[in-house]
């Protein structure tokens, strides 16, 4: 087995298809993690759109599906996939249950984040007459944004190792060529080469969050 | 000395609230009622947990009461709905003992925050904003961060934001609790300031008795959820009636009366108390004058409370008893008012 023997066309093209998941997939959980968590938030006990029962009916769902491995996840809202997007496989076909993983999770992370701003200042914004839809969006959502980022990064790297998952229905990508060349036709190589791209990838998340979260911390 | 105008700027009428249910309800506020003038700095004073802040959260319905009305500038709050609420929060100030300053801002942009909700243009903002910066002193260090800026500074730029809306009403909330002395006063004497030259009506919440002797026109003790007392800060503070307030005065009072260098001595020790008209007379020697009581004054202290000259002083006189008796009727023709030991 030699160096040039690596099928570097597919793990490329494998490659660009675990980018385009993650991409999609990050692009629509973080909106829809971020509308939940801030729900979730804001109608927990003592904030301003405090509503019990809708806040334990959201955290139900949320940890229902955070609950639910991602393998069988992505065969149990199959036909929700197809609904959505007309076919349960391959690269479109994963991508509604990556959201369905994922947009959960963020929003989970974006309800600790918004804990952790200060009432004080929430209460500052409520004396001053600011509207609430304001205070979430000048306020809480900014001064939980370092957290957020943080969260964003997070979701980020548990969607690449989901990906990695969507081989089972065809969905493609890094972690599914490991499983087709590197286990099941014992290319080691490549299993490695894959595996060193999915390290690579997932350095670069971190590392791109952690600066941004420095680069807009106020606390020093 | 009656204070000026006469007309409630703020008017609680009746407050209740409780926090809790059923068995476990805890009563905070227990049917408060009011009123604050134009004009004036008004102090509600009184131990943590007395529902003073409560109270104070009331005015502009962060804290909505269960029962009673909550009327500021003419305008009874309890009855608007959430927008109308808005548009008044604007014109009430509030500054608060941790400051509340957004930590994602500097210290212009959170003076420029209550600014941008009047849809000002951004010039007009950042005119706005430095104008009020300068104000509090603070012009120096306008694009820092608050984690940059000390306790005292911080609660300049709180005040700016406060100010920002030109509000009629100040509403502070132990905002110089968390500082110390030295930054206390000077931020004491901005609302001073702010007070006289704006003529921003203040009403403040303190645990501290410093505070109210300091600027207080007027004082209301809190206990238990209810006003226990209240008055002009001099009268309340010289002649306390209620044992609560007795207790807020003791904290900062000379523990030792002065009586110990003078108990053994013989002679009759009296405390006196006189304020405004009767401090300036020559009293003491006027009334020793003639007879051959002597005097010593074995402790006490010459003050003013706001504009209120005030002393208070424990003497021991030493002569015949009648003529001592007498010494101590001229002093109360004086004005004075003479504790003897019958009394104590």
């Amino acid at each position: 087995m030699s160096y040039d023997e690596i099928p570097w066309p597919i793990i490329w093209q494998a490659a660009r298809e675990t980018l385009v998941m993650l991409g999609a997939s990050l692009a629509l959980s973080v909106p829809i993690g971020l509308v939940i968590g801030v729900l979730v938030f804001l109608t927990s006990p003592g904030q301003f759109w405090q509503q019990i029962w809708v806040n334990r009916l959201l955290s139900l769902i949320v940890n229902v599906t955070r609950s639910v491995p991602f393998v069988i996840m992505m065969i149990y809202v199959m036909p929700i996939t197809r609904w959505l997007v007309g076919t349960s496989i391959g690269m479109k076909g994963a991508i509604p249950p990556l959201v369905i993983a994922a947009a959960p999770f963020f929003a989970r992370m974006t309800e600790i984040a918004l804990r952790e701003v200060d009432r004080g200042v929430i209460e500052a914004a409520e004396a001053m007459g600011t509207p609430r839809l304001l205070i979430i969006w000048r306020v809480l959502l900014r001064e939980a944004r370092t957290g957020l980022i943080a969260g964003v990064t997070v979701t980020a790297v548990n969607l690449v190792s989901y990906t990695a998952m969507s081989g089972v229905i065809g969905g493609g990508g890094l972690g599914d060529l490991a499983i087709r060349y590197g286990y099941q036709r014992f290319r080691s190589d490549v299993m490695l080469v894959t595996v060193v791209l999915l390290v690579i990838l997932v350095q670069l998340l971190q590392s791109f969050g952690d600066r941004l979260v420095q680069r807009l911390s106020r606390n020093p | 000395m009656r204070l000026p105008g006469g007309v409630g700027l703020i008017i609680l009428d009746n407050l209740c609230k409780s926090y809790g249910s059923g068995k476990h309800a805890v009563t905070v506020i227990d049917h408060v009622s009011m009123e604050v003038t134009k004009g004036e700095i008004f102090g509600i004073i009184g131990q943590s947990g007395a529902g003073k802040s409560t109270l104070l959260r009331c005015v502009n319905l962060l804290a909505r009461p269960d029962s009673g009305s909550v009327t500021v500038g003419g305008v009874e709050l309890t009855r608007l709905n959430t927008r109308e609420l808005q548009a008044q929060r604007r014109k009430i100030g509030m500054i608060f003992q941790h400051f509340n300053l957004l930590s994602t801002l500097t210290a212009r942009d959170n003076v420029a925050f209550p600014l941008r909700l009047e849809g000002l243009s951004r010039q007009e903002i950042r005119r706005r904003a430095d104008e009020l910066l300068e104000m509090v002193g603070m012009s120096a260090h306008a694009d820092k961060y608050p984690a940059q800026l000390s306790g005292g500074q911080k609660q300049r730029i709180g005040i700016a934001r406060a100010l920002a809306g030109r509000p009629d009403v100040l509403l502070c909330d132990e905002a110089t609790s968390a500082l110390d002395q030295e930054t206390t006063r000077s931020v004491l004497a901005l609302l001073q300031d702010i007070n006289r030259k704006l003529g921003v009506t203040i009403l403040l919440v303190t645990h501290e008795i410093e505070v109210v002797r300091a600027i207080c026109d007027r004082v209301a003790v809190m206990q238990r959820g209810q006003i226990v007392e209240s008055g002009r800060t001099a009268d309340l503070l010289l002649r306390p009636g209620h044992p609560a307030t007795r207790e807020l005065l003791r904290q900062t009072e000379d523990p030792d009366g002065g009586d110990a260098s003078g108990s053994d001595a013989g002679g009759t020790i009296i405390r006196v108390l006189y304020s405004g008209d009767s401090a300036g007379k020559p009293a003491l020697s006027e009334a020793v004058r003639g007879t051959s009581v002597q005097f010593v004054i074995l402790h006490g202290t010459v003050s003013r409370i706001r504009d209120v000259p005030y002393g208070r002083m424990t003497i021991r006189l030493t002569g015949p008893s009648g003529e001592t008796a007498s010494v101590i009727g001229r002093l109360r023709e004086q004005g004075w008012e003479v504790e003897t030991p019958d009394v104590l």
